[in-house]
């Protein structure tokens, strides 16, 4: 039986976001592959503040604090749900550089994501509790998926 | 019973508030604002435009809801953005909906793809709030 390994390989690499993590954080005592380091909420929303800065995870909190109602009586409540699949499609989606997605919400409760390429091409991405609807304007491609394919979504719509 | 059609001649606009449709910041428009179904516009052979901020700034305005711009666009155009969005070509129609606080109310009953949405958006005149 082979030996398990004590160390992570020379060819280790984080997942995505915890290396956007440490790079935001660089200078700091922050490390991927510590324990005891940030919790998993902790961790996602610096995820979002390092991808939608402070100013898309201020709307998100906003959003949060919408009454059953707020849009002339038809309004849902932000979706938990739907912000769990955004998140984990900000952890795997490469944006164009130098571009921040806008966050908005849906009278539905849903999420979704804007944004534009360096050619001004328009991008994307609706969160529901249960599908991801998409598009991407310099490709034509658009469509829905299942809230199980969102990493399929996020290559979809990878520049 | 069918709702009588808007002719392709009319111009229609649409409310466009933040922070739920317009970031500020990003200074971006959300492709919801015409996804739909039944996305709710408004008639300027009715009101005019001057009429609509009032309007708008009465019923729509609601903190933390604030009109930003309203985005105009000819009926006619919508109708052609759809024929030619070559992703999904959408017949697009706007039915007149009046409605007691705006009797210059209508609605475009089909749902729009996100693509096609932010075509509409791209195209609209859109008046800032003075």
């Amino acid at each position: 039986m082979p030996a398990l390994a004590a160390e992570p390989s020379p060819s280790f690499r984080p997942p995505y976001y915890l290396q956007v993590i440490c790079e935001s954080t660089s200078g700091s005592n922050l490390d991927a592959r510590a324990p005891s380091q940030p919790t998993p909420d902790v961790i996602e929303q610096l995820l979002i503040a390092r991808i939608l800065g402070a100013h898309g995870l201020q709307r998100i909190q906003t959003f949060r604090q919408y009454q059953p109602g707020w849009d002339f009586g038809e309004g849902q409540p932000m979706s938990e749900s739907a912000y769990r699949y955004m998140s984990q499609f900000l952890r795997h989606v490469i944006l164009p550089p130098n571009k921040r997605p806008s966050v908005f919400l849906g009278a539905t409760g849903n999420l979704e994501l804007a944004w534009e390429d360096e050619s001004n091409k328009r991008f994307q991405a609706e969160f529901s509790p249960t599908a991801v609807e998409y598009s991407r304007e310099d490709t034509g491609a658009e469509g829905e998926l299942d809230a199980s394919e969102i990493i399929r979504a996020a290559e979809i719509l990878s520049v | 019973m069918s709702r009588p059609q808007c002719s392709a001649e009319e111009a229609v606009v649409r409310a466009i508030c933040s922070p739920t449709h317009f970031d500020s910041v990003e200074n971006r428009i959300s492709p919801s604002l015409f996804k739909g179904p039944n996305t709710s516009v408004s008639r300027l052979a009715v009101i005019s435009l001057a009429e609509h901020w009032d309007l708008f700034r009465r019923h729509l305005q609601k903190p933390p809801r604030r009109l930003e711009f309203i985005g105009e666009i000819m009926v006619g155009r919508l109708q052609e953005i759809g024929k030619n969005y070559a992703a999904s070509r959408t017949e697009i129609t706007v039915e007149q909906a009046p409605e007691d606080w705006n009797p210059a109310h209508a609605e475009i009953p089909q749902k729009l793809s996100g693509g096609l949405a932010n075509e509409i958006i791209r195209a609209l005149v859109k008046h800032r709030a003075s």
